[in-house]
């Protein structure tokens, strides 16, 4: 029902626009979807049933209420926020819940051992210091003088060695282009290349010097030249990864042009303990019938590698393999990825089509428990994940 | 943003914190505002904001380049808006049927959302009685409907990002609009008749079934 002016009837609104032709409604929405007023003019003029008309003045009425809605603007802090719970964890969203009970109770204990009721009614006493020396004065007369024939000793040691330095300074210098000085060469890494560096063995200054003739770019050349071995899924995002950790499908595969990058880089993720400050860690070598177990061709391929100035020699890239200890988070994953890549290896994240084990024991350590400062809230579980490595020899 | 810089797009899959907020920084107010206009008030809409971020980032991997970034992020978003609407649905359920089954009200307000309205502020606050009314209609909007408006009025988004953003055809797009619409201009003309009639009404009763 409408009135003569073609004002709708509260009894007529069950649907407004039922009843009307469909080509009618067709072009009342046509109209309203205007994308200017003077097109919804002309297009209203078109309309000729005075009800269809109406609804759809009110229509376009509403649309514009719509449009002049206001939205406001993203919260500050909102990115960054999300970013954090993104990277830095809470995976239990696709993972099953992560059990923080241990930690909990071990800090429950620990505030209840600070203001529980006391396991002794005696009173502690501590002793005064001189009293305490005074009655063990002959135990610290003999600690004295141990002290004192230790440091002279140790100050003849010194004087000899300063003389022996001085008759060296004349001797051979040592190199300053060695090959490991490229590696961890990461924008933000400055530290840890110094601790790659670091972490060989220490040279005397009269040892002749190592020199690597594997330049950095000579690796990365020779790197272009190592067939890729093509086979399981590549995870490019890391995010895709983080929830297959923990379930034996995920392994990093990496390519190296340079056994001794690959060594020294090794070595400082080795000393490296997962804690606090770090996300991961190595946990051990990879047992050598474990090292095929993943479905990646052997590097069996030889590669010509070209020397300069020299004859073209035949290689062979050696793989070896390691078991790492991961946070159970993208940013983990991420950053074992880029700390392999900014010591010039390539990576790849690949999913495996089925389990495989690496026997690692990843069993929390109570070293681990109480040297966890975080709130349990933060506490992640681990995961082991293997790396195997293919590199090419030095020349 | 069409398409992102293959190269950040590269980071931010490698978890790269930069990366990851060079992507997504200029689509962040986007993605509140469809929020704000899907959920209806400014709190719930923050923290749906953020979750739809977080599944964004989650989820990049997923993104194939085939669409524009910001209608894949749009895709993620109103995804995260019907299921906190399914979710909230399902609590409202359950919190009627165990009101009902202790006898605190009668079945036929159970039909709303007894105790469960969005505080709505932003056109009472302005005094903007129509704004008022049309926001207060878009509330009791089901979610379909809702969001294709959100996406074509608020948003200003064209049929063919609607669609690629929804996963509809064209025509369903276009069908479902008008659809809204209508049921829109029902809840409004209802509210206007009722106050040119002078009934009172309870709550949520004239909610779009």
């Amino acid at each position: 029902m409408t009135t003569p002016n073609g004002k709708l009837q509260p009894g007529d609104l069950s649907d407004p626009l039922s009843g009307l032709d469909g080509r009618v409604v067709e072009a009342m929405l046509a109209a309203v979807e205007s994308s200017d007023d003077a097109g919804f003019a002309s297009a209203l003029e078109a309309i000729t049933d005075p009800r269809a008309r109406a609804v759809a003045e009110s229509m376009r009425s509403d649309r514009d209420a719509l449009r002049g809605l206001e939205t406001g603007r993203a919260p500050a802090g909102l990115l960054a926020a999300a970013i954090d719970r993104a990277l830095d964890g809470d995976l239990a969203d696709n993972l099953e819940s992560i059990d923080t009970s241990g930690v909990a109770a071990l800090e429950a204990g620990a505030a209840s051992s600070l203001s529980g009721p006391p396991v002794s009614g005696v009173e502690a006493y501590r002793e005064p210091v001189v009293a305490r020396i005074w009655r063990r004065r002959r135990e610290v007369g003999l600690m004295a003088a141990a002290v004192l024939v230790f440091v002279s000793g140790m100050a003849i040691v010194a004087g000899v060695r300063s003389i022996g330095s001085i008759s060296r300074s004349i001797g051979p210098v040592a190199s300053e282009t060695d090959g490991t000085a490229g590696v961890g060469a990461g924008a933000d890494e400055t530290t840890d290349s110094v601790a790659i560096a670091d972490a060989r063995p220490s040279e005397s200054p009269i040892d002749p010097p190592v020199v690597s003739e594997s330049t950095p770019e000579q690796a990365s050349a020779w790197l272009a030249l190592m067939p890729d071995p093509g086979t399981g899924e590549v995870l490019d995002s890391v995010f895709d990864a983080a929830p297959l950790l923990g379930s034996d499908r995920i392994v990093f595969y990496a390519r190296s042009g340079s056994t001794t990058n690959t060594a020294a880089v090794m070595d400082v993720l080795t000393a490296q303990r997962i804690g606090v400050d770090h996300a991961f860690g190595i946990r051990s070598e990879l047992v050598e019938d474990r090292l095929g177990a993943f479905g990646i061709p052997e590097p069996t391929q030889p590669v010509i590698a070209s020397a300069e100035g020299g004859l073209d020699t035949i290689v062979l890239a050696a793989r070896s393999g390691w078991v790492a200890e991961v946070r159970r988070t993208p940013a983990a994953l991420a950053a074992l990825r880029r700390r392999l890549e900014d010591a010039g290896l390539t990576v790849e994240i690949r999913v495996l089509p089925e389990p495989v084990e690496v026997g690692a024991d990843l069993t929390v350590t109570a070293d681990e428990v109480l040297w966890w400062s975080g709130p349990a809230s933060r506490w992640q579980r681990t995961a082991p994940v293997p790396i195997v490595i293919d590199s090419l020899p030095d020349r | 943003m069409s398409r992102p810089d293959a190269d950040i797009l590269e980071r931010a899959r490698a978890g790269d914190r930069d990366a990851i907020g060079a992507l997504l920084e200029p689509e962040l107010d986007r993605v509140y505002a469809t929020c704000r206009r899907m959920v209806g008030n400014a709190d719930d809409a923050a923290e749906l904001a953020q979750d739809s971020v977080v599944r964004a980032i989650r989820g990049i991997g997923s993104y194939d380049g085939r669409s524009a970034f910001s209608t894949w992020l749009t895709r993620v978003t109103i995804n995260t808006c019907l299921s906190w609407h399914r979710a909230r649905g399902r609590r409202s359920a359950i919190r009627a049927a165990s009101l009902r089954d202790a006898g605190s009200f009668p079945d036929a307000s159970v039909s709303g959302r007894p105790g469960t309205e969005p505080e709505r502020t932003d056109g009472v606050q302005r005094g903007e009685p129509r704004v008022a009314r049309v926001e207060a209609a878009l509330d009791q909007l089901n979610p379909e409907h809702r969001a294709v408006l959100v996406l074509r009025d608020v948003r200003e988004m064209d049929y063919e990002a609607i669609g690629a953003a929804l996963d509809l055809p064209l025509g369903t797009v276009k069908s479902r609009i008008s659809r809204a619409r209508g049921a829109l201009r029902r809840l409004l003309e209802a509210e206007e008749a009722d106050e040119s009639h002078g009934h009172e009404r309870g709550d949520g009763s004239a909610m779009e079934s």
